[in-house]
């Protein structure tokens, strides 16, 4: 045993024994969580950074990942002694890249099926790390004996880190209550997702390892790019299905989850900090996931929607358009994976609502941190190209194709691409080439290209954006609808003949109106428009209807005739609900809204004619009642004449002897009176007394406290929305109560009472009320 | 006698405040703007000379560019400049005449403002101001920057013989700016009587009103074929380029000659007879005051107050048919409200039926250009199918709007023990009966004018854009009812009586727009390879388009028609 690994042994212990036994706080133990993943992340940053770029330094790190190397077919002739060292090996270094990845997600954001790996797993993780240290390390530095100390020290740190994180995780276990602890069910569902973590964090060689060379490549659309592309909208179904349950927390989780393996993987194949310039990761998607890891850990909006707008689409080219080479290699493989990844994850992020969906102030930012890489872009390019002469189809470095030759290829565009790069000037020069000097070296750079690329991408994030938020939008509507529909199916009663006929027998010869436990909230609002409110009104009643305005007169009266919804309770006309048996009720109902709206380009006639249709009212009685109503209102020359012409009060007939046209037992009535002269007034309160003396309802709402007095025999006074009381007039006039004092007394507000005299606000006597 | 002439100058003073009072309250009442210190106006005097300025620089600019890269040198010239403001003039003319119509006799802030202690000759006078302070704008922002621009780059005049005097043309910019917006105003006040009489001619019947539509869309129809057959038979513009450049310039001179009292605005600038220019408009301009007061006002106050008053409308046939089918009461009902606002039902329909004439002319001009003889063709079909669908496709708008604009009416429904979701159904029916009509009314009159002219390409593709459009059609009459199931706007029509904020408009819009360019995108990877058969692919998608829409709107109604509240 080496020093590294007794130390790991013996470091790993004492931790796990600290923690449990002096971390007492729920706080300290979260913040430790933070600190002891983001150490993680650091060292495993450090250790795939630190890597000399020249791969022939390192032997077997070549060997591992060569082209040479087939465990499963063929011959190996690796730094191992036998296959099967070398596959334990690897499937050891996958195992673990599955608990490094699940400790940081959960050390950030908690979720159940994290815990299978982070209690059970993550111990014998440790433990088999421990016993094959040095196996880990001669993987990695082969007969480098050179960098063994760094690599081991790493190593080192590696373990521990997981050791006090596993330690953090147990106590964290062990501080829940009794019920919320870890159970075997969240033992099997960490087992369904182990094979999203496999793929999602393999070691970047796996497929070369064990498959050897391919010898195919992945380009137009043959069967190894479909392959990839088919996986991408698997990936991303698979995703959206197992999580669109889940909280947010949960959701969040498994986001840092692909955004840290997709780091991960990126940079396993790129070593950043001994690389030259040329081959730092500065094209687009490469900037994708340094930005997703950093959006969803730190919850940075500006940076997600970069990725949204401009990183996704980047992805789509590559992915519709993907590099050549060995479909096994490791390069082509973290080409998929950055890809893929860079593509799901945003439209993930916004379909599981950790995201919100953008607005245009997001695209806008998006577009301003995209100036801003193109710009370093360019300017980068430029400095690593200086020494190329602008005429060769050769680059050192293509940062977002500024350089290469990507769009000469397309064909639709060849020649416009061409000119716009290599025209040249009468006298030699490039027309569209700008020279400078840059930190020292003479550069050029083709700013018309870029500008083309840039307005190009811009235009296509714009379109990327309008059919993903359409896509969102037929989803959402989707949803909806198949929401709505269930709701309604179960709502409507199912009226057959037997039950109707049963109601009817039950209510023969009464009429009535029963308002039970009615409550309303319109939209989202959280307040009550109208709260418990209870009412009967039987046959032969005029019921007047008070309360101040916005008291929810309205509100009752509506959805009394059906023409708004209720929250709560029910409304019964003559024992027909009003939601359940809605044709049946409305049968009953004569309804003269506040507002008097009638079709204007109809004539007064047609207008009746076209309500007597709705209420199915034969010819004979319709036009009995329509002769008598229009003498009685005095319409009879005004009848077939288009109804803009109509005055204020004309119209208000109009709409009650189209409501009358059917002979209602209910006649609801809506502020009825409202702006009439007294002739009209007078007409229609005749109508209102007749109609009720031949045993039918009559329900009005009013502000006319006198019309009240004299045409009602009951009536209900409604403040803020609660029933304040219901009183017959016949008893108030006995005890000396005017309405006026009545109306007062519930509806003024305390603070304002002293404005009114002293008698005219009078106690009544509580058996006057009838109901409340 | 001196107590006569004082009391007639302050009862002047006083007129005058009374119309500026007018005036200014008209103004801040379009503008929506808060009354302005006189600092603040200051401040605005300078900053819209600042912005005068920018414009006339980057026109400047704008325009020496163009010249030189495409040798139109004649666009610096008195005879473009005299074309140009005569085209500004005759659009002034023309939305004055509309403007001082509606302003004068039918507008409502006629009550609000007779209603106030001015005399009814300073009500008219203020509405007159406003307007010229409107075409007074639009000739600062639109013709004043040209006049300035063409000053500092030309020295050109209108005769050889004649220099070119920079002074006398600045110097006399003042007095075009001043008096050139008077002129519209005042013809378009004049012809505002008559318009007014026309327009109630027209009203007074939905027969008359359609006839006039279709005698309109018809004599440009006619006009059509009018323009293309004076067409060249070969625009050359590329190989044939000063050619073309000559022709355009020779035009531009021969229209100059028919610009009126353009060109003494102009000959003024330049100028020639500047005395008797400016003679000869002061003429225009006083004669055009004298007919308006003498004319205009008379009748304004009789005009404007009989528009208020009870209309007499006409008996209706007094109809005694009942519908035992509510159905059928729908339909009834819907079919004599379009009929009864055929002008407004019209109005929706009015780029389908100018459609004809649009495309005939646009492929007209399209197949006299010199191109290349094997794919001038087809990158021809491949625009016809563009406009063509974008034409027909995002026309079908009002739909969209038709259970908004029940209002207020909708309580009916509400309340009806019917199955009322039913009038959907029927608004959809009628729609699609009218729109049918005359989406095949256009395509007719586009295949006779194609066949008349000759234009091979479109004459094989149009019964089969024919068959999409309808098919597509229909099925956008779907989306637009569907969509105004999901968002009513039935309080928001029953307070404006106006369509014009509603949102389903430009969700139908977009999707018409979103289907064209599919259509056309597929139409025109197919055409090259596959020619006619692109419609093997296009009427099966249409239908199956049409299918879903279907299924989509009965879903939705199902599920939102009863969440409907007004």
């Amino acid at each position: 045993m080496t020093l590294f690994q007794i130390l790991s042994a013996v470091l790993s212990v004492a931790s796990v024994i600290l923690i449990l036994k002096f971390v007492r706080k729920e706080n300290t133990l979260n913040n430790m969580l933070k600190v002891s993943a983001l150490l993680l992340f650091v060292c495993i940053f450090l250790i795939l950074m630190v890597r000399p770029y020249d791969p022939s330094e390192f032997d077997a790190w070549k060997e591992i990942s060569s082209y040479t190397v087939s465990v499963l077919k063929g011959r190996y002739d690796g730094v191992f002694t036998s296959k099967i060292e070398a596959l334990l090996i690897v499937i050891l270094k996958w195992f673990t890249n599955i608990l490094l990845a699940t400790s940081f997600a959960n050390a950030l954001r908690d979720t159940k099926e994290f815990r299978l790996y982070n209690i059970i797993l993550l111990p014998i993780g440790i433990i088999l790390n421990i016993v094959f240290f040095r196996n880990n390390i001669f993987s990695i530095v082969g007969n480098y004996h050179s960098r063994e100390v760094l690599e081991s020290g790493f190593f080192f740190f590696k373990i521990l880190m997981l050791a006090i994180l596993f330690a953090l995780f147990l106590k964290k276990e062990l501080m829940k209550e009794k019920e919320e602890r870890f159970k075997t069910k969240d033992f099997v569902s960490g087992l369904y997702i182990l094979p999203l973590l496999l793929v999602l964090v393999p070691p970047i060689y796996i497929l070369q390892f064990l498959f050897g060379q391919n010898g195919a490549y992945s380009t137009g659309f043959n069967k190894n790019h479909l392959t990839m592309l088919i996986a991408t909208v698997v990936l991303f179904i698979y995703m959206l299905l197992y999580l669109r349950k889940r909280t947010i927390e949960e959701k969040k989780a498994f986001l840092v989850l692909i955004a840290y393996a997709s780091f991960y993987q990126y940079y396993s194949r790129y070593c950043t900090f001994t690389m030259p310039l040329a081959d730092y990761p500065l094209h687009i998607c490469n900037t994708a996931v340094i930005f997703m890891l950093i959006a969803i850990v730190f919850n940075v909006e500006s940076l997600f929607y970069f990725t949204y707008f401009c990183n996704t689409l980047g992805a789509l080219f590559a992915l519709l358009m993907p590099n050549k080479g060995d479909f096994y290699s490791s390069s082509i493989l973290e080409f998929w994976y950055n890809h893929i990844l860079d593509f799901v994850f945003p439209f993930l992020a916004v379909s599981l609502g950790v995201f919100r969906r953008p607005k245009f102030k997001d695209m806008v930012k998006a577009i301003g941190v995209f100036t801003v890489y193109v710009i370093i872009a360019q300017l980068a390019g430029a400095y690593v190209n200086y020494d190329i002469d602008p005429s060769l189809n050769t680059t050192h470095v293509d940062f977002f194709f500024l350089y290469g030759d990507k769009f000469t290829s397309i064909k639709l565009v060849e020649t416009f691409a061409y000119d716009l790069k290599y025209s040249i000037n009468p006298d030699g020069t490039y027309r569209f080439v700008f020279y400078t000097n840059l930190f020292g070296r003479h550069v050029y750079m083709y700013l018309l290209n870029t500008l083309f690329i840039y307005l190009f991408f811009i235009a296509f994030s714009f379109l990327l954006w309008y059919i993903v938020d359409r896509i969102f939008l037929t989803i959402e509507d989707v949803q909806l609808t198949i929401y709505k529909t269930k709701l309604k199916k179960e709502k409507i009663g199912k009226t057959s003949k037997k039950e109707i006929d049963e109601i009817l027998k039950k209510m023969e010869g009464k009429t009535m109106v029963k308002i039970s436990h009615f409550s309303k909230k319109y939209g989202g609002s959280k307040n009550y428009s109208v709260k418990d409110f209870n009412l009967t009104i039987e046959d032969g009643d005029v019921f007047g209807f008070i309360g101040h305005n916005g008291a929810g007169k309205s509100t009752v009266i509506k959805s009394l005739v059906g023409i708004q919804s209720i929250t709560e309770g029910s409304i019964e006309i003559n024992g027909y609900d009003i939601e359940k048996y809605p044709l049946e009720a409305k049968l009953n109902i004569g309804y003269v809204s506040d507002n008097h709206a009638v079709y204007e380009k109809l004539t007064g006639r047609e207008y009746i004619n076209y309500v007597a249709d709705l209420y199915k009212v034969d010819k004979k009685t319709r036009d009995e009642r329509i002769s008598y109503y229009t003498k009685m209102f005095g319409l009879t020359d005004a009848l077939d004449k288009e109804a803009k012409g109509y005055s204020h009060g004309m119209k208000q007939k109009l709409v009650v002897i189209a409501s009358l046209i059917h002979n209602p037992k209910v006649w609801v009535l809506d502020e009825p009176l409202t702006g009439l002269d007294p002739t009209s007034s007078y007409e229609i309160k005749e109508c209102m007394r007749e109609h009720a003396s031949k045993g039918n309802i009559v329900f009005f709402s009013t502000h006319v406290i006198e019309v009240i007095e004299k045409l009602c025999n009951k009536i209900a006074i409604i403040s803020h929305g609660e029933l304040m009381g219901v009183y017959k007039i016949e008893d108030l006039k006995k005890e000396g109560i005017t309405l006026e004092s009545l109306y007062l007394k519930y509806v003024v507000s305390d603070e304002n009472k002293n404005r009114f005299k002293e008698e005219d606000i009078k106690t009544t006597d509580a058996g006057l009320i009838l109901e409340k | 006698m001196e107590n006569v002439k004082r009391n007639a100058a302050l009862d002047l003073k006083e007129s005058f405040k009374r119309v500026s009072i007018l005036v200014s309250m008209q103004l801040k009442n379009v503008n929506k703007k808060k009354s302005l210190s006189f600092g603040r106006k200051t401040v605005s005097f300078f900053v819209s000379l600042v912005l005068i300025a920018l414009i006339t620089t980057g026109l400047y600019f704008a325009l020496s560019f163009i010249v030189n890269v495409f040798s139109i040198g004649f666009i610096l010239s008195s005879d473009f400049l005299m074309v140009y403001i005569a085209a500004l003039q005759l659009t002034s003319i023309v939305t004055c005449t509309g403007g001082m119509m509606q302003s004068l006799f039918l507008d409502r802030d006629n009550v609000l403002l007779l209603s106030f202690p001015c005399r009814h000759s300073e009500v008219f006078t203020s509405k007159l101001i406003v307007y010229y302070i409107f075409e007074l704008r639009k000739a600062l922002f639109g013709i004043l920057p040209l006049i300035l621009t063409i000053g500092i780059s030309t020295n050109e005049s209108i005769y050889s013989a004649l220099p070119f005097v920079k002074l006398n043309y600045f110097l006399l910019i003042p007095i075009v700016i001043i008096l050139l917006p008077l002129i519209p105003v005042l013809i378009g006040s004049l012809l505002s009587l008559p318009a007014s009489f026309l327009k109630r001619f027209i009203n007074s019947s939905p027969i008359i009103e359609l006839i006039f539509i279709l005698v309109l869309v018809f004599l440009t129809y006619g006009l059509t074929f009018i323009i293309v057959s004076a067409l060249p038979d070969r625009i050359a513009v590329i190989t044939e380029y000063v050619t073309f450049l000559d022709n355009i310039k020779s035009l531009f001179a021969s229209v100059a000659s028919f610009t009126l009292y353009v060109r003494f605005f102009v000959h003024m600038l330049y100028s020639y007879n500047i005395l008797l220019n400016i003679l000869f408009i002061l003429l225009i301009v006083v004669t055009g005051v004298t007919l308006v007061i003498l004319i205009i006002k008379p009748f304004y106050f009789n005009l404007a107050s009989r528009s208020m008053e009870e209309a007499r409308e006409k008996d209706h046939k007094m109809s005694t048919k009942t519908n035992k089918n509510v159905f059928v009461s729908f339909i009834k009902k819907e079919f004599l409200m379009s009929y009864r606002d055929i002008g407004k039902t019209t109005e929706s329909y009015l780029l389908i039926l100018f459609m004809p004439s649009i495309m005939i002319l646009i492929l007209a001009i399209y197949s006299r250009l010199a191109l290349n003889l094997s794919t001038g063709p087809v990158y021809a079909s491949i625009f016809a199918m563009l406009y063509l669908s974008l034409l027909s496709l995002t026309s079908v708008v009002d739909i969209s709007t038709s259970l908004s604009r029940e209002g207020t009416e909708f309580i009916i429904l509400k309340t009806a023990p019917s199955k009322c979701e039913n009038v959907t159904w029927a608004k959809i029916l009628v729609s699609l009966v009218f729109t049918l009509g005359v989406l095949t009314v256009s395509y007719l009159m586009l295949y006779v004018g194609a066949l008349a002219l000759n234009i091979k390409y479109l004459v094989e593709y149009i019964p089969l854009i024919y068959v999409v459009s309808v098919i597509t059609n229909i099925g956008l009459t779907f989306k637009g009812m569907e969509v105004d199931v999901m968002n009513p706007s039935l309080i928001e029509y029953a307070t404006t009586k106006s369509t014009k904020e509603n949102k389903n408009i430009s969700k139908t819009i977009e999707e018409g727009t979103l289907l064209s360019v599919i259509y056309t995108t597929i139409f025109g990877i197919f055409i090259f390879s596959v020619g006619l058969s692109a419609f093997l692919v296009l009427i099966p998608l249409s239908i199956i388009y049409l299918v879903y829409r279907v299924f989509s709107f009965r879903t939705k109604l199902f599920a939102f028609f009863d969440d409907i509240e007004v």
